[in-house]
């Protein structure tokens, strides 16, 4: 076996920094989560590209891309050789993967008609960066499907493990709590999408079949636009051409193009030219770059890119309004299309929360919000005191807010159902979710009503209703509604969302608190 | 007693008095302790406000459950009869809930 370079070495650092931060994006017992694996998409430039083309302005959290993106220009595409998690999971693979022949069809330009219509619609406002950044894809197979796997199995193996250990499983229980603490998922959820987002991941490993490093050199869009940045890159290799003697690099390299030509832009820097030559031919070296090559990509390749990024983002704007009606976004999202520009769909925020409020959305948003963070108060609430989707958002698309602005932010607003709610439908008494209410003021309240009940006695009934100006929408009543299925309150909703006022003007006049 | 119902627990939530009765008549509790050291007399008991706590620095021991909670409402300056579950028990003979007829010994 051959020594490992150091190439190797910083990609193995990386990929164990990578997993370091995943696992450290979670829940741990503490308010503040002081790391997240959202470094891996501040310093990268695709995002950045995207949210600058959508939302139109800078922003100080996506600084280290604008330095990646200059250090690409300088070093050339060395990101992909040196960093890239999913890269290094390909290298580690590749060797065991057979290959047979390249497939035609990816090669050529197929990368520019992902990259620049993926930009263009970014500028007509509709960013689907996320959906083909290689790193949001990598984390969204762990954090939808493989993470809680990971944990579904581990619990579950652990009762098996105390079944067959009798009463010897004191001595396992702290080995348990070492995986609770420090490793595992905080809660067991379950996300939609996850088979899809994690098939996702596994084509591009069976991608590897054909080609080395397939994915990347034929398709990744961050890997294209990294290589545009780095085609002028003053570190190069030399020489241009194979030489005619040897042509070891054909094997090893895994950007060389069909012709045998080693173009600049698509050199990953991996430096396996020059740990296998024989010869000692090969080497990268500083040096002007040549500025007469033809530049790529053609006129008709970017009209045509900017052409059906446009129609990409007019087709994929529609989505039925009915849908949106339970839309509900994390806290702190004022604006629909500010947070669509924003978001890299990367499920941080849904591995983070502490009550398993968020998921991704299938088609509640329309196809342009395919990934992106949605509320399901039945499956879990926003929790009053916690803060931390705004933490780990790397984009600040959820932004990171105060706790006490953070509890007056509106999620949407809760709306009951008489037909279905107990006191009114079936004059019994509840107060579920008025005790559940997180609210100091109480958004829900009830009045003792007179009313018959069905055998025809007078009886009094607690009927609960909603102060509107008080909610805030997290979801906990409908969440813990004791109704089967359906709740009998549901948060819906809505376009206004000015925060709360403070405690001292929300009750109005015609609001009195009953509780006084 | 949450500690004792599995399943959906809300759902005896509706008509709370009578299903707090059934509960208690089926899992009897031989001590009962009401940590009275600080009480939230409004808009509990989730969420709460500062404000509406009172610090009473309060312990209340009892063998008899409904006494005990016949007492503690007295700390709300209520009657044990305003409080719809004390009376259930009270009528079900789970305890006694008139404070005239129970030993009550300040420490």
């Amino acid at each position: 076996m051959k020594k490992r370079s150091t190439v190797r070495l910083s990609q193995l650092l990386f990929l164990f920094l990578f997993l370091l931060l995943f696992i450290k994006t979670e829940y741990r017992g503490s308010d503040q989560i002081s790391v997240a694996v959202n470094g891996f998409f501040r310093c990268n430039p695709l995002v950045l590209a995207g949210y600058l083309f959508a939302a139109k302005q800078f922003t100080l959290l996506l600084l280290p891309g604008l330095i990646m993106l200059l250090f690409t220009m300088v070093l050339g595409r060395f990101f992909c050789g040196w960093i890239c998690p999913l890269g290094t999971l390909l290298d580690l693979l590749t060797s065991r993967i057979r290959k047979t022949t390249p497939l035609r069809f990816l090669q050529g330009d197929l990368k520019y008609w992902l990259l620049i219509p993926l930009l263009s619609a970014a500028l007509f406002n509709i960013n689907l960066v996320g959906l083909l950044d290689p790193i949001a894809i990598l984390i969204r197979a762990l954090t939808l499907s493989l993470y809680p796997l990971l944990g579904d199995t581990i619990s579950r193996g652990w009762v098996g493990l105390y079944r067959v250990t009798g009463d010897n499983r004191d001595y396992l229980a702290p080995a348990y709590s070492l995986f609770h603490d420090h490793i595992l998922p905080f809660r067991e959820t379950l996300y939609p999408l996850g088979s899809i987002s994690l098939l996702l991941l596994l084509l591009i490993f069976f991608l590897e079949r054909y080609e080395k490093r397939n994915w990347c050199r034929n398709l990744c869009p961050l890997g294209t636009l990294l290589s545009l940045a780095g085609r002028f890159s003053l570190f190069r290799r030399h020489p241009l051409q194979l030489c005619i003697e040897c042509r070891a690099c054909r094997e090893t390299c895994p950007s060389l193009s069909s012709h045998g030509i080693v173009r600049e832009g698509a050199c990953m820097r991996c430096m396996e030219c020059i740990r296998n030559c024989s010869f000692k031919g090969s080497g990268f070296y500083f040096g002007m770059p040549k500025l007469d090559r033809p530049y790529l990509p053609e006129r008709r390749l970017l009209l045509g890119g900017i052409l059906s990024g446009f129609f990409l983002a007019r087709l994929f704007h529609f989505s039925s309004p009915e849908r949106k009606t339970r839309l509900l976004r994390p806290p702190g999202v004022r604006n629909e299309g500010e947070f669509l520009k924003k978001c890299v769909r990367c499920g941080e925020c849904m591995k983070v929360c502490l009550k398993s409020a968020l998921y991704p959305a299938v088609l509640q948003g329309g196809l342009e919000g395919l990934f992106t963070p949605m509320l399901i108060p039945r499956l879990g609430y926003c929790e009053y005191d916690c803060t931390l989707c705004g933490q780990v958002c790397p984009t600040a698309a959820i932004p990171n807010l105060p706790k006490e602005l953070k509890k007056k932010e509106v999620i949407g607003k809760a709306v009951f159902d008489k037909n279905h709610c107990i006191p009114f439908a079936k004059r019994i008494d509840c107060i579920v979710c008025e005790e559940h209410c997180p609210i100091p003021q109480k958004a829900i309240r009830s009045e003792i009503v007179k009313a018959a009940d069905f055998n025809g006695r007078i009886t009094e009934v607690k009927m609960p209703y909603l102060v509107d100006n008080l909610c805030n929408g997290c979801g906990i009543c409908e969440n813990v509604c004791p109704l089967e299925g359906k709740s009998g309150i549901e948060v819906f909703a809505v376009k206004e969302k000015t925060p709360l006022k403070d405690e001292a003007g929300t009750t109005s006049p015609g609001e009195a608190d009953p509780y006084r | 007693m949450m500690g004792v119902i599995g399943g959906n627990r809300g759902s005896i939530h509706k008509n709370i008095a009578p299903a707090m009765a059934d509960i208690n008549s089926v899992i009897k509790s031989h001590l009962v302790l009401i940590d009275a050291t600080r009480i939230l007399t409004a808009h509990g008991p989730q969420g709460g406000n500062l404000e509406d706590v009172k610090v009473l620095n309060k312990v209340i021991a009892s063998t008899d459950i409904v006494a005990a909670d016949a007492f503690a409402t007295t700390l709300f300056g209520l009657k044990p009869s305003d409080i719809s579950t004390t009376v259930a028990a009270y009528r079900k003979g789970l305890g006694e809930m008139n404070l005239d007829r129970v030993r009550i010994v300040r420490v």
